[in-house]
């Protein structure tokens, strides 16, 4: 069953003014439970939009958004519940953090949803190791920490609230590669584990490539693709139309394969690199 | 919500007033305050303000609902003077006359409604309406850039008595900046806390203020940041304030102010006549 489903959703920015942009327009789209989704399209073409839709942040200006089957503008009671079910973690999102210590941030989201005492210590607990705090970093101050650790820890503030739907807007960006892994790292486990669904925004093809079952591409507010990740890459030439490239590995393949090497165009993942280039090397030693 | 604030807005256009001198605009605003303030109900003078201000809204090519969009916010004000003044200014009361030719004077209790309240409460509405709106059109037709060039300009004799007047301009250019900044910046701390739950438009007045502690926390920690980082940016590109500094933008006077600043003028002088030999009070 699906999870989202979005029915011909518009949405324009400052309606009615000289600056009135239309940032999605006639979106539709339906994703299954349990998907790894991936979003990519260019800086502005209503990704950002589109995943605040997701919990009821923006409301559309024409078009239903469906959580569970349930229309969420449909009864305002019902919104604050579902906006909890869907965990949404903005862009920078450690900036957002506020209090004394790292634990009592943790913590504002799950007490705003009525969790008290032992309840409440076990999803902090549980979503602090997912991030990987360690008890030590939880007793201090967040702005005492690094802005990797600053990060995993207002991401552990979403997961600690249990959300059924986890969404995040690019929460690598500014990250040094390790802090990146990490990161994301952290968040394949937790949907391994949880068995959520979690939507990924993110500008990195190679990221896209490596953790997104599903890929959605926007592009100028509206839907071009929904399919598969591998689906997605192999129309390289349509991604090439709209300015995306396809992850650096699967370049190189491609420029390899035209310099003759017997390789496989569908490559997009470096542990898929390293099998096929292992591949062909045992097949020249074999002859 | 924090989009709707229009005080100290800028309203992009291409007409005459937008094309003036940030100085003229600033010296006539106050000619234009100096005007409202002189005007009196009791004749035509507060006719005179009121067209004058529409024919400036026109001619600056400004849509006039961009008047009751600044006029919102200060309603609660004006209403809340206005009672009181109507309900409590003393004076000569009024009497309502019943068909029976009975004559009832209108005061209950404490309260009552006089003809000098009455007489106020008309000029404390047109007044402080006329002046919202017309120092508002300073501010939607100059860039907040311009604004401060131009009190530097004409604060700067103000330099000979070792008032920093470069580093106050400075300073409110920087605070004009961040406004906008700032703004983006709350909402997206607002929909990032509310997207944890926080509850930020119902319950008691204290839950209220405390909910805006996850709010003013952030925004207050980011303000010192990026004061922080522009403060380093400023240093790196050698600004030490504006001793020697050249202008990008040189402020000229053409004709253009001179025509403006002869109108405005000519607008004082006849509110200023108006009200001294009263005229067109037979018609009020």
């Amino acid at each position: 069953m699906a999870v989202i489903e979005i029915q011909n959703l518009s949405y324009i920015y400052n309606p009615g003014t000289p600056s009135a942009r239309v940032a999605l327009k006639d979106f539709s789209i339906s994703i299954e439970a349990g998907k790894f989704v991936g979003i990519i399209g260019h800086t502005g073409s209503g990704k950002s939009t589109l995943i605040q839709h997701f919990n009821g942040l923006l409301k559309p200006a024409n078009g239903k958004v469906l959580i569970d089957g349930i229309d969420i503008w449909e009864d305002k009671k019902t919104l604050k519940k579902l906006r909890l079910e869907v965990g949404l973690v903005f862009q920078y999102p450690e900036y957002q953090l506020f209090e004394e210590t790292v634990e009592k941030d943790i913590a504002f989201g799950p007490l705003n949803m009525g969790l008290e005492g032992e309840e409440l210590n076990i999803s902090v607990e549980k979503a602090a190791q997912f991030a990987g705090i360690d008890s030590e970093m939880l007793k201090k101050s967040p702005f005492e920490l690094s802005g990797g650790q600053k990060r995993r820890a207002a991401i552990a503030g979403v997961l600690a609230m249990h959300p059924k739907i986890l969404v995040l807007d690019e929460p690598a960006a500014g990250l040094d590669p390790v802090g990146r892994r990490m990161i994301l790292e952290q968040i394949k486990n937790y949907h391994k584990e949880q068995k959520n669904t979690v939507i990924l925004v993110s500008h990195s093809m190679e990221d896209i490539a490596k953790y997104a079952t599903e890929v959605l591409v926007i592009n100028k507010g509206e839907k071009l693709m929904y399919a598969p990740t591998n689906d997605v890459f192999r129309q390289s030439a349509k991604l090439a139309e709209i300015g995306l490239a396809l992850p650096q590995i699967t370049r190189v393949f491609h420029d390899l394969i035209e310099k003759g090497y017997p390789l496989r165009p569908d490559i997009y993942t470096i542990a898929d690199a390293k099998n096929e280039i292992v591949r062909i090397v045992r097949e020249k030693n074999q002859i | 919500m924090l989009k709707d604030i229009t005080i100290g807005q800028y309203y992009p256009s291409v007409s005459f007033v937008h094309n003036l001198d940030p100085r003229t605009k600033l010296l006539l605003s106050f000619v234009f305050i100096a005007s409202v303030f002189i005007a009196r109900p009791y004749n035509i003078g507060y006719a005179i303000i009121i067209l004058m201000t529409g024919a400036l809204y026109i001619i600056s090519k400004i849509p006039v609902k961009m008047i009751f969009k600044g006029l919102k916010p200060i309603i609660p004000i004006i209403i809340f003077t206005v009672v009181i003044n109507l309900l409590f200014l003393n004076g000569e009361i009024v009497e309502i006359r019943w068909i029976d030719g009975e004559t009832v004077p209108l005061r209950w209790w404490i309260f009552k409604i006089t003809y000098e309240g009455i007489n106020y409460a008309v000029t404390i509405i047109i007044r402080i309406s006329c002046l919202i709106a017309g120092t508002s059109l300073l501010t939607y037709t100059t860039r907040p850039m311009e604004l401060t060039d131009a009190i530097e300009t004409l604060l700067s004799p103000l330099k000979k008595i070792k008032v920093p007047v470069h580093e106050f301009a400075m300073m409110m250019t920087i605070a004009l900046r961040f406004i906008p900044t700032l703004i983006d910046e709350t909402d997206k701390i607002m929909s990032a806390q509310k997207a944890r739950g926080a509850c930020l438009d119902n319950g008691t007045l204290i839950q209220r203020a405390k909910a805006l502690i996850p709010i003013l926390i952030p925004l207050m920690i980011s303000a010192f940041r990026r004061a922080d980082e522009l403060a380093l940016a400023m240093e790196c590109r050698c600004y030490n304030g504006g001793e020697g500094r050249t202008k990008f933008k040189q402020l000229r006077i053409s004709a253009r102010d001179m025509v403006a600043a002869s109108v405005m003028i000519l607008f004082l002088s006849l509110v200023i006549i108006v009200n001294k030999f009263n005229i067109g009070w037979f018609l009020v």
